[in-house]
């Protein structure tokens, strides 16, 4: 085979039957899609009837790393996981941080795609090509880490790499993620599915070469680019090298902060608690994932108070949101301590929010009542009722239960009105990301594959941005469709690459050049960029494909009815609302930027242009 | 006395940028099992340790080589397996106590740290500074 970069092999393991085969990656493959987002969405869309119970038999996964993954390119090691989603009942994609994705390359796979269910409890070891199914009877119901830590005695290997499920994915909680090491492959209950399949973990290692075609051409990049680049480019200040937990402070100023359920968007009373002076009293040291300059994740130890001593990495911006200002818990440290609870259970810190948030809204509004509680306090600010009650989320215990359900199915049993206090998008929870205050957020939660998804589209109104043509006017509707179109070809083709998003500091949330440089310097297959372009939209336009197919349309495209009838109360963007003109106007941008009609569906002539009729 | 590429753990963010620097110089491939840096890694929130070789002033790993493949330059100290010579048996990987050697996957044969001729790349590409080329005297 010709392309390098790829390892050129897919694993397809059949739980049911107990059996692997191996196929080949072709280089029509690799063209048309890339890889990992473009894989997965080519045989999800292909292989799933539409309406199958995605915790049922039908359902499968893909596990997949980009032809980037495993060479030195900074910024490229994304780990990425696909299937139907439980929460949104959609195509569902999640990618985490961390290493797993490279060895899966060494190890010797680009993918693997696992079907059917096992009879019993599983994991899955690949080593060096050979994969073997092992019993997992004696690590089920344990906790990632320690579940993690024993197969790795258990294979002898202790550089090999796993994603794993907790508690929750084997309790089939609706958001329960995956966990890589200790970074999750969170959103859109993905750890659900592999629980429904009673697969424990996927472990990884290898020795084998991730060749790239012009070694002498991606030296001379190097030395140009990302290396000589980082000082002055911004990466050395800011999140890219404090984390993410920056964050809380400006979105404080800027009041674009997800506070009390969404009631308000700042928090100004006791907001101070979650900012980056108070995560430094605790601060260890800083990690990097694999190949990157940046050094976002950082290692956090409780320095005192009920929690002391416990350590982990993180939390990110979206979990302070989701566990603090949204539930209205002022303190770092309670929101360390939910943290690891959430990666130890292996559920979705977003989603586990929300759900608490919307929970204590429920509480307070007499919709959940003390019968169902038997004894909990869940009202907002209560850290030792939040506490409690990730833990019976993770066991489906009590309300946890219910809970477990995520905020859209909880609120339909409810009923009395709770909808309206669900801050969900096709199921999926809200991130940390204003839908009032930035408009093109909003834009992007209403279309997003996913849902309410901060990584479908993006976040970038907080300065003027000539490369999307963006001027600066948060508020404004106007033009911010056309923007999310631009961002969302860079999304989906950055997925296929192994790109983590973060890269946008350094090469811009569009594509360009520089992409295309490092795609074909790794592979040699020599896209241009309008061939590169054409691969986002054509991903993305197949994934729209699959939910349109599962009956989304236009009419589903919303958001929380809150964002339309509430204006944020307070703050910078005092005010501001949602109106149904605005949602309609940037639609009507969206839908034609990628060519689909009025509907949101799109048209038998741009798929014929995308390479996608017989689809 | 050798110099070596000394490692600072507490500035280490664990990027493994120095294995796939040195599979690069080596093999032109991307390869950690395949590099003369290994980064070593504690627990998963990753309190990690770059190993590899200080060309130590006694080097065991020499005295354990049944067939005298590994030899030490008097004057630049580099300690340094001939390939030729070189069985694959892996008594001077179990010898040495930094964990610094190991066989190379494809060859078989033992490979440690050569400080790339003198430059070595993994600690330019060491963005966190946690790689110095320097020091002297060990074991
Ligand atoms: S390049 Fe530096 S920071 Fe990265 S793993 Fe190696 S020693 Fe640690
Ligand atoms: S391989 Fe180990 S024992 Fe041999 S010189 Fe290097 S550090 Fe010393
Ligand atoms: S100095 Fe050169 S040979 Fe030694 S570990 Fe670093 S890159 Fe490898």
């Amino acid at each position: 085979m010709g392309k390098k970069g790829y390892m050129g092999k897919i694993l397809r393991v059949d739980l049911t039957a107990g059996s692997t085969e191996v196929e080949e990656l072709s280089d029509e493959l690799a063209r048309k899609f890339v890889g990992a987002n473009g894989l997965a969405i080519h045989t999800l869309y292909r292989e799933l009837r539409p309406g199958i119970d995605p915790l049922g038999k039908e359902n499968k996964m893909v596990f997949a790393a980009g032809p980037l993954v495993g060479t030195i390119l900074p910024f490229i090691s994304r780990t990425y996981v696909a299937a139907k989603s439980p929460l949104t009942g959609l195509f569902a994609d999640a990618t985490a941080g961390g290493f797993w994705a490279p060895e899966l390359k060494y190890a010797g796979y680009d993918a693997v795609v696992i079907e059917g269910v096992s009879d019993r409890p599983v994991y899955l070891w690949i080593n060096d090509g050979k994969a073997e199914i092992r019993e997992a009877g004696h690590i089920w119901g344990k906790k990632t880490g320690e579940a993690q830590e024993v197969i790795h005695r258990e294979v002898g290997q202790r550089r090999a790499q796993s994603v794993c499920i907790g508690p929750a994915g084997e309790n089939l909680v609706r958001y329960a993620g995956i966990l890589a090491g200790v970074h999750a492959a969170a959103r859109c209950g993905l750890g659900a599915v592999m629980g429904s399949k009673r697969l424990k973990a996927i472990t990884v290692k290898g020795s084998q070469d991730v060749e790239v075609a012009d070694m002498e051409g991606l030296k001379e990049w190097l030395e140009r680019n990302p290396y000589a680049r980082f000082p002055g480019s911004g990466l050395d200040k800011g999140y890219s090298s404090r984390g993410t937990v920056m964050l809380p402070e400006l979105f404080q100023n800027f009041g674009l902060w997800g506070t009390d359920n969404w009631r308000r968007e700042t928090y100004d009373e006791s907001g101070e608690g979650l900012f980056h002076s108070t995560w430094l009293k605790g601060e260890v040291k800083r990690n990097s994932c694999f190949a990157c300059i940046a050094t976002c994740p950082g290692v956090y130890r409780v320095p005192d108070g009920p929690y002391k001593a416990t350590v982990t990495e993180g939390p990110e911006y979206e979990t302070v949101y989701a566990l603090g200002s949204m539930c209205l818990n002022p303190d770092m440290r309670a929101v360390a301590k939910m943290d690891r609870m959430c990666d130890d259970y292996g559920l979705d810190t977003i989603s586990t929010g929300v759900t608490l948030a919307f929970a204590m809204e429920c509480v307070e509004k007499g919709i959940i009542t003390r019968d169902q509680l038997h004894g909990l306090d869940l009202r907002f600010g209560n850290v030792e009722a939040m506490v409690q009650t990730i833990e019976k989320i993770a066991l489906r215990e009590g309300i946890g239960d219910l809970l477990a359900e995520g905020t859209r199915i909880a609120a339909r049993k409810l009923d009395r009105g709770a909808e309206y206090f669900a801050i969900n998008t096709k199921g999926l929870e809200h991130p940390g990301h204003s839908t009032r205050g930035t408009k093109g957020m909003g834009l992007g939660f209403a279309v997003g594959t996913r849902g309410a998804h901060h990584h479908d589209g993006r976040d970038f109104e907080y300065a003027p941005n000539p490369l999307i043509d963006y001027d600066g006017d948060r508020e404004r509707a106007r033009g911010k469709g056309v923007m999310q179109g631009i961002i969302t070809r860079w999304t989906a083709a950055a997925d296929c690459m192994g790109f983590c998003h973060f890269a946008e500091k350094l090469y811009g949330n569009r594509l360009q050049q520089e992409h295309v440089d490092m795609l074909n310097l790794v592979t040699g297959l020599g896209f241009t960029l309008d061939e590169l372009i054409g691969v986002g939209e054509r991903v993305y336009t197949l994934e729209r494909l699959f939910q349109v197919r599962e009956g989304i349309d236009r009419s589903k495209d919303r958001l929380p009815e809150r964002f339309f009838r509430e204006a944020i109360p307070g703050g910078p963007h005092k005010g501001a609302i949602m109106t149904r003109e605005e949602l309609d106007l940037m639609l009507d941008e969206f839908y034609e930027s990628h060519g689909w009609d009025r509907r949101g569906i799109p048209t038998p002539e741009r798929l014929k242009e995308l390479g996608l009729d017989g689809y | 006395m050798a110099r070596f590429v000394r490692s600072y753990p507490e500035r280490c963010t664990g990027c493994r940028v120095c294995e796939l620097a040195c599979s690069m110089a080596h093999d032109g491939v991307f390869n950690p099992e395949k590099a003369r840096i290994t980064i070593h890694t504690r627990s998963l929130e990753r309190m990690e340790r770059a190993l590899v070789c200080v060309h130590c002033d006694k080097p065991r790993c020499m005295d354990a080589c049944p067939v005298d493949a590994i030899s030490k330059d008097p004057t630049s100290g580099l300690v340094s397996v001939d390939g030729e010579a070189c069985t694959g048996c892996g008594e001077c990987v179990e010898a040495c106590p930094f964990d610094a050697m190991k066989l190379h996957p494809e060859t078989g044969k033992a490979i440690n740290c050569d400080l790339c001729g003198g430059d070595p790349l993994c600690v330019s590409y060491c963005r966190p500074g946690a790689l110095e080329f320097g020091g002297t005297g060990h074991g």
